[in-house]
């Protein structure tokens, strides 16, 4: 069993641009997760607004206008009001429905006629959905207990099997499980897997969610014609994906214009997998690339990477070897567990592309021996350096004159962010301390939301108890009376 | 004729709505509309007026005040047009609503379409069809029958 980097509490503390000229933001993070670029710019839910109108508008189907407009709307209907939203064309309503969870799109079939078939058509099928519906309810907790009921399970499984039953959608740009399920439903998953695929999916995300979840992906992916040359896949995330190393080099060759690549915690079916020297990342269209917790358990040595047009990589690993070839277009890298302090201490592995990289967010906690200092990265403009709590209580003891001198330098620092505040004592001194001294800081932001999951593009967060949240944001209001004025404190 | 980089820059538009009513205004306003700057294209005279036949005159300035705010780039920041966006939508009752939704469509303006849509989506957002068919005024043309067939196909949409 390796140790899964979510399940620590960790503190998270950036700040934008230590080392160079231009540093204008800052940012606490006290939470189990370092994925800031999601956490940082809002909560879960308008999070997920952005990501679904970032997606290009369903197919145009035949319009249909069934409204009349020279019809007087007070014609028909003796209390003045007409049912006008039903005369929307349908593509129009099918975009509405793929905005609202999948429950809820479910239901509208009762709605009347005109609305019996609409939610078929849905091309996103994400079954990963914390608002409203109980299942995503249920994948909450499932953070906190490993094992789940089976009657939970056998409920998701049904309800994602009548899902697809039921979709007649032409093909899929999502098709997301998240929900922890073990080897018992395989034939379910290989099933969902293949029916995806058979939908041209472009966005296919397999989260299991459980650390002792065997279900061999080899089988569903190799034996899929739709893989022999897949054109349309661009985005795959596969966790706790029991998976092989010739399986992802498949996947890298086959899947030509695979865009973005997660792999979490995916391990192989033998306890004592057979050792791979490198494994080798060849990829044009490859631009993001997330790896967490793999190469241990896949027993791969080393990394190769030649990907002219990545841009983002995120390496959470305990392997120190990694070779970059072909970087050019790299601005955004991520780096944690045992890998971090190797590459502290021997920056030359970085020296290739450090001067082209724009946000860099480091493990600290792993590196806090390095002695010599802060490496200067000249474009870095967002710099994070996530901090356990550990390390964090050390602020509790009075700052040092050269810790006062530090943040004083800091000319260019205008925003500290806060994110997952709840309250507590060290991190509230801390804050005071900070909009004390840092002169230029113009805002601070409290978002008492506590981001959840590492190194997954959707947010999730795990507070979803409401009184804890009331609990953080009075207590956030209370030291925005303490702030020093002139400071624009914003509470979320 | 100028030419066309300086003419590019000032050049007016004359939209006109279903009930006649013109709007004068900048073509980098206009072609945010898919579908105007495709009649552009295939426009002689840029001076006779662009019909945008199903909408009326009162939707069409909204629509126009919409894309007048997002023409001009770099003015606010995202997150100044993203509060804009949302005063905007929230002034709106419910069939204005339907009917910049219709004309978004139909002019093809992908930001307008996806802020209404999104609008509306928040208020069908974890209703029950009865909310959904009071909230919009939409009759239950099912019978019993048919409603429980439904039910019976879908359960996990309706189990709690």
């Amino acid at each position: 069993r390796f140790d899964s980097p979510k399940k620590k509490k960790k503190l998270l503390f950036c700040l934008r641009n230590i080392a160079v000229n231009n540093a204008s933001y800052c940012c606490y993070c006290f939470a189990d997760s370092r994925r800031l670029q999601d956490d940082l710019t809002a909560g879960s839910s308008s999070l997920r607004v952005l990501r679904k109108e970032q997606q290009p508008m369903p197919p145009k189907q035949k319009r249909k206008l069934n409204i009349d407009l020279n019809k007087d709307p007070n014609e028909d209907d003796e209390s003045g009001n007409v049912d006008l939203i039903s005369g929307l064309p349908d593509d129009v309503l099918i975009l509405m429905l793929s905005l609202v969870d999948i429950k809820t799109a479910g239901r509208s079939s009762l709605v009347s006629k005109r609305w019996r078939h609409l939610w078929t058509n849905l091309m996103d099928l994400d079954f990963d959905n914390p608002e409203t519906s109980a299942i995503a309810n249920a994948m909450i907790i499932s953070f906190t207990c490993a094992s789940y009921g089976q009657p939970e399970m056998d409920n998701y499984v049904k309800c994602v099997n009548q899902v697809i039953n039921a979709s007649g959608a032409p093909y899929l740009k999502n098709f997301s499980i998240h929900f922890p399920l073990g080897i018992f439903y395989a034939a379910h998953i290989e099933n969902w897997v293949r029916f995806s695929l058979s939908k041209k999916v472009r966005n296919l995300e397999i989260n299991l969610m459980t650390a002792y979840s065997r279900i061999l992906f080899s089988n569903i992916i190799t034996t899929n014609p739709a893989m022999v040359v897949n054109t349309t896949l661009e985005s795959l995330l596969l966790s706790y994906i029991t998976i092989d190393v010739p399986l992802l080099e498949w996947v890298l060759s086959n899947c030509v214009n695979l865009q973005r690549l997660s792999l979490h915690c995916c391990k192989t079916r033998s306890h004592t997998p057979p050792k791979h020297p490198k494994l080798v990342v060849t990829s044009l269209k490859l631009k993001h690339l997330e790896i967490f917790s793999c190469f241990r358990p896949l027993n791969i040595q080393a990394l190769h990477i030649f990907a002219p047009n990545l841009t983002s990589f995120v390496f959470f690993e305990t392997i120190i070897d990694v070779e970059y070839h072909n970087v050019t277009s790299l601005v955004d890298a991520s780096f944690g567990r045992i890998h971090c302090r190797h590459i502290f201490h021997n920056l030359d592995i970085l020296s290739g592309f450090s001067s082209q990289l724009e946000k860099l967010s480091i493990e600290w906690s792993m590196v806090r021996s390095a002695s010599g200092g802060f490496p200067t990265f000249v474009n870095v403009k967002q710099l994070e350096l996530p901090l356990y709590r550990s390390l964090f209580e050390g602020t509790n003891s009075a700052p040092k004159d050269a810790q006062v001198n530090a943040i004083r330098s800091h000319q260019h620092l205008k925003t500290i962010e806060y994110v997952g505040y709840g309250g507590c004592a060290s991190a509230s001194k801390l804050a005071l301390f900070l909009t004390w001294h840092a002169s230029m800081v113009s805002k601070f932001i409290f978002d008492p939301h506590r981001p959840l999951y590492v190194g997954k593009r959707t947010s999730v967060y795990s507070s979803v108890d409401k009184d804890k949240l009331k609990i953080a944001r009075s207590s956030a209001e209370l030291l925005a009376k303490q702030i020093r004025r002139g400071i624009d404190v914003v509470i979320l | 004729m100028a030419s066309t980089s300086t003419s590019t820059l000032s050049r007016k538009l004359i939209l006109k709505s279903s009930d006649g009513e013109k709007f004068e205004v900048d073509e980098n306003v206009a072609m945010q509309s898919q579908t105007i700057k495709h009649m552009i294209e295939d426009l002689d005279d840029i001076n006779s007026p662009i019909p945008v036949s199903i909408v009326t005159g009162t939707i069409l300035s909204k629509v126009i005040e919409y894309c007048k705010k997002h023409a001009t780039e770099d003015s606010d920041s995202d997150e100044q047009l993203k509060q804009w966006d949302k005063e905007y939508a929230n002034n709106m009752d419910l069939n204005t609503l339907y009917y910049l939704l219709l004309a978004a469509n139909y002019m093809e303006i992908k930001g307008l379409l996806e802020l209404i849509t999104q609008c509306v989506a928040d208020m069908i957002k974890g209703k029950s069809p009865e909310e959904i068919r009071a909230h919009f005024n939409i009759k239950n043309d099912f019978t019993p029958q048919e409603e429980a067939n439904i039910r019976n196909e879908n359960p996990w949409a309706f189990e709690n």
